[in-house]
């Protein structure tokens, strides 16, 4: 995926402000729920004025941005595929974002099947029979995009939302990327 | 309580007996059940087939065959999917260590992490330990610069390369011996020492510095032809001028030779040709503008040029 935006948005890493400067007592950290509840009642609105399918888009967008912009300010993007998907999976531990795992992945095709447990987006989340970690598809094509120059999709195939321990995504290159995409 | 009933509940039993000795089970599909046991006997088919998926998913993993894809949304299986998925990302870990990368990490895995962590560390000192032993086997511990076995084995790889043209310099530390016997192997060391130094300065560092042991010295110049050869033998020179005109109560001078190897055949005789043209070079030098150790003065002359065709 990639949004028709692609590449043309407005908002830069420093807009993220300077935390520690802003937060001398209170600090970097929050509770999961607080995050939670900033996204999850951002997606009923979005879900109120478009529906819950157009919310779900527009998450993934968000996510894909979300995803862009941590590979080119956090990670180091100038080492080979295995090495960086290590520094990802430590980077997203020591954020709290989710343990990172690598169930399969083919390196010629770049088709890979990853696993993360103790998601911030959901895990712990009511059983609803459907997937909610659209955030998260965006973010995996988002990084994997900044990573390697293409178009990628990520599509959740579990979630804790549907009763999974795990949420499992399966990513791969685009097989119809969007024109900005190129 | 119907006839049905009855038999339904014994047929339950048994098979509650056969799942209590780890035997698979059939759905019992019952019908004409009274009302009361229908709703049970649905939910205990559907209990059923998903302790039987369970089953052989837990026995397919026991097998350590992690290729079963497991049914969606049967969540008394999550636990088992779980264990799979973290099997299935220490697989890819170990497959990523045969590959050499050393990086990798368990988390969240007990006792297990601990220990893969520990192998991992292990691995990573014997790699240190390799790569110190590997130095130590192709360099030379006095002047650092590589020894006899690299030269040796770098010659095998020429020998066999298209990366030609080369260039073999063969140098060669003048009046060691004396040094050593009128100011003590301390200084000699010293004299070896700077003269390492001075080589390298004068080539570049994708040359191929070596000593090849006592006073004797080589540099391949990867990818140098003859006229350019003469050029970097003439910068050697220059340097040790310089630095003895600094330096004259340890001034160098080193007797230079030089050849070049347009390919694998002649990489051999260019060897042999570089020496000659060394000892010729000493031959032509000797007495008349080395620099003296016994009694240092304040420069030292040019050394002279590669013999004619020799560069």
């Amino acid at each position: 995926m990639i949004p028709h935006f692609g590449e043309n948005y407005r908002f830069h890493w420093h807009d993220l402000g300077d935390i520690e400067l802003g937060r001398p007592n209170l600090g970097q950290q929050l509770p999961v729920a607080v995050y939670r509840l900033a996204q999850y009642t951002m997606r009923e609105t979005l879900a109120q004025h478009f529906g819950a399918e157009r919310a779900g888009d527009l998450l993934r967008e968000a996510g894909w941005i979300a995803g862009r912009e941590f590979c080119l300010n956090v990670l180091d993007r100038d080492q080979p595929l295995n090495p960086f998907i290590a520094q990802l999976q430590a980077k997203l531990k020591d954020l709290g974002i989710g343990v990172l795992r690598v169930e399969q992945a083919d390196l010629d095709r770049l088709v890979f099947t990853l696993t993360v447990s103790e998601d911030l987006d959901c895990s712990g989340l009511p059983v609803t029979g459907t997937t909610v970690c659209d955030y998260d598809e965006g973010f995996i094509a988002g990084l994997f995009h900044a990573f390697t120059g293409r178009s990628f999709s990520a599509r959740e195939v579990d979630c804790w939302a549907t009763g999974d321990r795990t949420c499992r995504f399966e990513v791969a290159p685009d097989p119809h990327p969007h024109p900005a995409a190129k | 309580m119907n006839d049905a009933d009855r038999q339904y509940l014994a047929a339950a039993t048994a098979r509650i007996d056969r799942l209590l000795h780890a035997r698979g089970v059939d759905p019992i599909s019952p019908s004409g059940l009274s009302a009361e046991l229908q709703g049970f006997a649905e939910a205990f088919d559907r209990l059923l087939e998903q302790l039987a998926v369970f089953r052989q998913f837990a026995v397919t993993l026991a097998h350590g065959d992690l290729s079963y894809e497991a049914p969606a949304r049967q969540h008394l299986l999550d636990p088992l999917k779980h264990l799979q998925a973290s099997l299935r990302h220490l697989t890819w870990q170990t497959q990523q260590v045969a590959a050499g990368d050393l990086d990798q990490c368990v988390d969240f895995l007990g006792e297990f992490s601990i220990a893969f962590n520990q192998m991992i560390q292990g691995l990573r000192d014997k790699r240190a330990a390799d790569d110190q032993i590997r130095h130590l086997s192709l360099h030379d511990a006095l002047t650092g610069l590589y020894n006899r076995l690299f030269f040796n084995q770098e010659m095998e790889r020429l020998a066999t390369s298209d990366e030609f043209p080369i260039t073999i310099l063969v140098t060669d530390l003048d009046d060691l011996k004396r040094v050593n016997d009128t100011r003590g192997h301390q200084t000699g060391d010293l004299l070896i020492q700077r003269a390492a130094r001075l080589i390298e300065h004068g080539v570049r560092t994708e040359d191929a510095v070596v000593r090849l042991g006592g006073d004797e010295f080589a540099v391949l110049l990867y990818g140098i032809g003859q006229s350019e050869a003469e050029t970097i033998v003439q910068r050697l020179r220059a340097t040790l001028v310089a630095h003895n005109r600094r330096n004259p109560m340890l001034a160098v001078s080193l007797s230079i030779g030089a050849a070049t190897a347009e390919g694998p055949a002649s990489l051999e005789a260019a060897l042999r040709q570089a020496d000659q043209a060394m000892y010729q070079d000493k031959c032509n030098r000797k007495g008349r503008d080395r620099p003296s150790h016994t009694e240092p003065r304040p420069s030292a002359g040019t050394p002279g040029q590669p013999t004619e065709g020799r560069h």
